[in-house]
């Protein structure tokens, strides 16, 4: 629904007066309007790859030590068979489940603050309700961020097991080499061919190609060797669905008519990809690529086998007056835990190294940026003199530049 | 459940403790090493973000931005975060087990950030009584003995240096 400049002013209006009153200090409904926009914001992609369920306090476990919730998870049990003869007797097997614990945080927004007096200001555009509206997306950003760590120490913690103990750096150079272990990291192949070339691992993402899609099919599936001949092992799982970047899934529509056939050629020249899948693999595509860096394409296996995501809390809304002041904020309680690290696995599509401890210089430019580095703006109105014509560096600050 | 080995005794909602990512977060987890409550941490800037950190074993503090994280060892908000709210944006009365009481006795004596062995451990990052000198950085003052043997009651003040 569009605001007309009336209701805008209005809405605004309205807000001062409500906070008059403890009744009033509720969340107002109304539409968006005629304003123009930074950027999208894209709902929580975590919770497509674990659902989060509602739970509450009575549901959860607290501590000897301190006033902090964790949630307790079981796995199932091991179990085996073994062959034995007419005489002999199995081994005994007393019986356990093992259990980890998914710890709670809070996510909360800004203590936003504004005077009545300033609010009056903006009579085209709603700005309470903006904020309302946005800082909601704007705390399951963290909660993707958060859980973005936990899916890198999944598969960093798998390679560092398989190599015994010890961080080995993943390099495109060497990825083709037998003693290279590919268990939950992989190397696209374009990635592994530029670093082959040039004899030397970088940071520059190549493009996806569908055989990077058929290693990820694999790679669930595959047998896992270690730095022994007899050892390793079979996970035994499935690949369910990847998580990519709209950046590295536009790579799709480069996919040839040799990949692709003549017929989904021609819609893909027509429409872009607009399958549900891709070989048989379900995809979730995120534009938050400061949190999720392109040149990196995740893969999960079915929930089930992968771990829990709960919300304690659903999103809070705090609104308060203080004398003109007007300040609210927001906030919720989750908590997501992997509890089998061996269901995720992650295609890089650059040759260098992002292993802890085992870098290769620059390598920071594939992880997600820092907290305080998110949320960066797109409009350049502020930096400007001229409001709504940005300055160019160069081109002198604070001046209108020079077109023709 | 234990006395914490901090507590503030000043109104919290006025002291904004403020939360940071911890430079090294296996501390949060560490047995051999852990952060323990109270410990006082220092800023540090990483890249062109700022984290804070326990520097063990190098004496007395010198970065102003310093201050004790308030919680307890083995948090699970923090062990989700890896990050730590700290008390360092203003002035506030708190009780302590963090720190050394050697020399402790007088209602207002300078107290600085420094290597204090707290539960048999060496080098965490507790409060000491301000050594003797011109220009060494003292972060509040001592108040009074605490509530038990080895716990302190004092005042956190913005830091400043000590002169002749």
């Amino acid at each position: 629904m569009e605001m007309t400049p009336s209701e805008i002013s209005s809405f605004n209006s309205s807000i001062v007066d409500k906070m008059d009153s403890a009744s009033g200090r509720e969340k107002t409904a109304a539409g968006l309007g005629t304003w123009t926009r930074d950027r999208l914001r894209e709902v929580c992609v975590v919770d497509k790859i674990l659902t989060p369920r509602d739970i509450t306090p009575a549901d959860c476990q607290v501590s000897l030590n301190h006033d902090t919730l964790i949630r307790i998870e079981n796995i199932e049990p091991e179990s085996r068979a073994l062959a034995i003869t007419y005489r002999g007797m199995p081994t005994a097997k007393f019986i356990r489940a093992p259990r980890y614990a998914i710890p709670f945080y809070m996510i909360a927004s800004d203590m936003i603050e504004k005077t009545e007096e300033e609010l009056m200001a903006y009579r085209d555009m709603p700005l309470t309700r903006i904020i309302e509206d946005n800082i909601i997306k704007d705390m399951q950003e963290i909660k993707d961020w958060t859980t973005q760590n936990y899916f890198e120490t999944s598969v960093q913690a798998m390679q560092y097991d398989a190599y015994g103990g010890t961080f080995t750096a993943l390099l495109g150079t060497t990825y083709n080499n037998a003693g290279t272990l590919k268990v939950s990291v992989f190397k696209g192949r374009n990635a592994v061919a530029r670093a082959v070339a040039l004899a030397a691992d970088d940071f520059v993402n190549q493009p996806l190609i569908k055989p990077d899609f058929v290693t990820m099919r694999k790679a669930f599936s595959d047998f896992n060797r270690d730095t022994t001949a007899t050892g390793g092992r079979s996970r035994r799982l499935e690949l369910d669905k990847i998580l990519i970047t709209k950046t590295d899934f536009e790579d799709l529509n480069n996919f040839t008519l040799q990949d692709l056939g003549d017929r989904v050629t021609g819609e893909v020249v027509e429409n872009g990809w607009k399958h549900a899948t891709v070989l048989g693999i379900k995809f979730i595509v995120t534009i938050k690529t400061d949190i999720f860096k392109p040149g990196t394409v995740w893969g999960f296996c079915s929930e089930e086998f992968l771990g829990k995501s709960y919300v304690l809390q659903r999103a809070k809304f705090y609104v308060d007056k203080v004398m003109n002041v007007i300040k609210w904020a927001s906030w919720m309680h989750v908590g997501a835990g992997i509890g089998n690290v061996a269901g995720i696995i992650k295609l890089e599509l650059f040759s260098g190294s992002v292993v802890p401890t085992a870098t290769t210089t620059g390598f920071e430019v594939e992880l997600p940026l820092a907290r305080d580095r998110l949320f960066s703006k797109n409009n350049k109105v502020d930096e400007s003199q001229t409001p709504g014509y940005p300055a160019v560096l160069g081109l002198g600050t604070g001046t209108v530049p020079a077109l023709y | 459940m234990a006395y914490p080995k901090f507590e503030p005794i000043t109104d919290m909602t006025i002291l904004y403790p403020r939360d940071y990512p911890l430079y090294d977060p296996t501390v949060l987890t560490s047995t051999s090493n852990p952060l323990i409550g109270g410990e006082w941490l220092r800023q540090r800037i990483v890249g062109s973000t700022v984290q804070v950190e326990r520097p063990s074993g190098t004496g007395v503090e010198t970065n102003e931005l310093c201050g004790p994280w308030w919680g307890e060892q083995g948090r699970y908000d923090t062990i989700s975060y890896k990050g730590v709210p700290i008390l360092w944006l203003y002035d506030f009365e708190a009780f302590t087990s963090v720190c050394s009481t050697s020399g402790l006795s007088t209602s207002g004596q300078k107290l600085s950030v420094s290597d204090v062995t707290v539960d048999g451990i060496a080098n965490r990052r507790g409060l000491i009584l301000t050594p003797a000198g011109a220009g060494t950085l003292f972060v509040g003052n001592y108040v009074s003995p605490g509530r038990k043997t080895g716990e302190i009651r004092f005042v956190r003040r913005a830091p400043r240096y000590t002169i002749a």
